[in-house]
């Protein structure tokens, strides 16, 4: 898998092309970026696989798509989105094996190639991030600029750089 | 030494321990005489010989104790006894109920010596009562905040939903005739229309001029924004992979052009090509702005009747209950699209009424409207625009009809799938539900239509029933993956008695 020289970016957000649309404009029209948009885990997990990225943007709240095991996951929580917290449940798949989701994370992606972005910021979920390594955190509020997906991005980028030394 | 009155002495010897509740003796200050072991175990006192302990010691408030006694002699000379009553006492630092029974014992004078009494701990269930009743307070007190809140939210949206009708009246020209939300293709081939106008303008301008002039005018960077905005302009149905986002993205960039335009030094390119630049870039940005307007008016629309709608539901009960009348269901339904007209002109959506017939229910007419409206609004919110060419518009269906001595009064549409086991399950009345597949293209919703819709149902002694099966007969096969992705048709149908008498 060879990289471009355009930044590959993937998008885990069920509300990207709906409420959140302005937000892509300038990733669009920057042209410094490939984005994917993976509005449900199973699609997340699809590009994953499929893909290395420079950067994910990774939503909690999520819907479970078509996968049998998120399908699983999301109705044993009690059928709701932020009960579920499938994004959660992914980074629990990347990073700690703790998900019993029975395929192998991409051997590619660390921690500092996440970011996450989520209307959530309460003290238990950044208790998790902290466990799991992630330390990029934007939270998803009414007053961000619509640059704020590239906002994120750098700042991943930034993370990346420094973990590597 | 004893200091028990002569006349409790003869109970002393009395053997209450086999008793299953507690029995006790007191004098008129509250020393034990009498305690069985039930009640020493409730006071954690030596369950054998005799006590030297005061029941005053236990009181959670030893003022309730005066209060009792003084209660007690009152009653004692009024002939009466002290009946049942709740006493909460401390054991160990922990409170301890107990219901109470206790009589007086009088001397051959008729004064007061003492009190003879069972009680029995009820703490566990008095506390479940006390925490219950401290909830219900609180849950009152929530609906009352949150009836308060969603009305002033409802006040603001129509100033919100007001402004946006003003926005929407100063574009001018207007491009459509009324205020509804412009198909996708619709905008599609305008957007690109006036894409491919910017562009000509950007290319025209760069050819306005040689380089040197150009440079003066404007900076390298600036130039090579522009080419690439070009060729965005050109392409921007395959850079921007989300047709939903066609809009919003182009909208940023034709504001963007704007922004490097303003910043063009005078005199050094055709004034005319300048000017084109602008007013290409104004009009791109104006149709997207738009666009983007309308949508935000008919989700405003929604929201007010998602926001009013949680409102009726949460004060449901705060309400007077009114006697059930006649009422005509023509009317209702008459009513319900009256309500929902404008929602459903911000959508194109027509509401079909031909096959509503002149039915009589008793019933309360503010719960059923509330119910049926919000059955309608459904329907509405789940359609999908059948006629991608615009000939004719959406539709969604209401009819009536009688089967058993029962109004059926169905709402169909056309659109948004329900899973089937959402349907045999009964997810889809459980309060706060909402169907897996409806929460695309933002639709809000609080989950509570169909819930109340069959509460309201049953309180009628009727009954709501929800179908929903492929539109077409091509794709059956539930595993595939396209299966839920093709239009359903949607049948919810509100199932009341018909009045007696009516024809």
């Amino acid at each position: 898998m060879v990289k471009t020289e355009k930044t590959k970016v993937l998008w885990v957000e069920d509300s990207a092309r709906l409420e959140l649309r302005n937000l892509t404009g300038p990733i669009y029209i920057s042209g410094d970026y490939h984005m994917n948009l993976a509005e449900d885990a199973t699609s997340a997990v699809r590009y994953l696989q499929s893909q290395v990225y420079d950067a994910i943007i990774l939503d909690m709240r999520l819907p479970p798509g078509i996968d049998d095991y998120w399908i699983r996951v999301y109705q044993d929580r009690g059928e709701d989105k932020a009960d579920a917290r499938l994004g959660l449940e992914l980074a629990n798949w990347m990073f700690n094996g703790r998900a019993k989701f029975p395929f192998t994370p991409p051997a590619w992606v660390r921690q500092y190639h996440v970011g996450v972005f989520t209307v959530e910021n309460d003290a238990d979920l950044h208790a998790r991030l902290d466990e799991l390594g992630i330390r990029v955190f934007q939270h998803k509020t009414a007053g961000l600029a619509d640059t704020i997906l590239i906002d994120i991005i750098m700042r991943i980028l930034q993370e990346q750089a420094s973990d590597r030394g | 030494m004893s200091n028990t009155p002569p006349l409790l002495e003869q109970f002393t010897n009395f053997d209450f321990r086999e008793l299953p509740i507690g029995v006790y003796m007191t004098s008129l200050d509250g020393r034990f005489i009498v305690a069985n072991r039930i009640v020493r175990e409730m006071l954690k006192l030596p369950l054998e010989g005799r006590l030297d302990a005061n029941i005053l010691q236990y009181y959670a408030n030893p003022a309730d104790r005066d209060a009792a006694i003084a209660e007690a002699k009152r009653l004692a000379a009024e002939g009466k006894h002290v009946d049942r009553g709740i006493l909460r006492l401390k054991v160990a630092g922990k409170d301890l109920f107990v219901e109470d029974y206790c009589k007086i014992l009088q001397d051959a004078e008729g004064q007061v010596i003492g009190f003879v009494g069972c009680m029995v701990d009820i703490t566990q269930s008095y506390e479940s009562r006390r925490h219950e009743q401290e909830l219900r307070e609180r849950v009152d007190e929530l609906r009352f905040d949150i009836g308060r809140i969603l009305h002033a939210n409802t006040t603001t949206l129509v100033m919100v939903k007001q402004t946006l009708d003003a926005v929407i009246e100063a574009f001018e020209p207007k491009p459509y005739r009324d205020m509804s939300v412009p198909h996708a293709q619709e905008v599609e081939t305008a957007l690109t229309e006036y894409a491919n106008l910017l562009a000509n303008a950007i290319e025209r301008l760069m050819r306005s001029a040689d380089e040197q002039r150009r440079l003066q005018a404007l900076t390298a960077a600036d130039w090579k924004k522009l080419q690439g905005y070009v060729s965005f302009l050109r392409e921007y149905k395959e850079r921007i992979p989300t047709p939903e986002s066609f809009p919003a993205t182009l909208r940023k960039l034709a504001n963007d052009i704007g922004r490097i335009h303003a910043a063009i030094v005078p005199g050094n390119l055709a004034r005319e090509t300048v000017r084109e630049v602008q007013n290409t870039a104004w009009q791109l940005e104006r149709f997207a702005n738009l666009v983007e307007v309308l949508e935000t008016r008919a989700a405003v629309i929604q929201m007010d009747y998602t926001i009013h709608s949680l409102r009726e539901f949460v004060t449901t009960d705060k309400r007077e209950q009114i006697p059930f009348r006649h009422l005509n269901v023509k009317s209702l339904i008459d009513e319900c699209a009256k309500r929902m007209a404008e929602y459903a002109r911000s959508l194109k959506i027509d509401i079909d009424r031909r096959d509503v017939g002149e039915l009589f229910i008793m019933g309360n007419e503010r719960d059923l409207l509330r119910a049926l409206s919000n059955l309608l609004h459904n329907a509405i919110k789940y359609s999908w625009r059948r006629d991608p060419e615009r000939t004719k518009p959406a539709w969604v269906s209401v009819r009536t009809f009688v089967r058993e001595k029962q109004v059926h009064i169905e709402f169909e549409n056309w659109g948004v799938p329900i899973k089937r086991e959402e349907i045999e399950r009964g997810k889809v009345f459980e309060l706060g539900y909402r169907g897996e597949l409806s929460k695309d293209r933002g639709r809000l919703g609080t989950g509570i239509g169909l819930t109340d819709a069959r509460r309201v149902a049953e309180a009628h002694g009727g009954r709501v029933e929800v179908e929903s099966h492929p539109a077409f007969r091509g794709l059956q096969d539930e595993k595939s993956a396209q299966y839920y992705s093709q239009p359903f048709l949607t049948k919810v149908t509100m199932i009341l008695p018909l009045a007696d008498g009516a024809k």
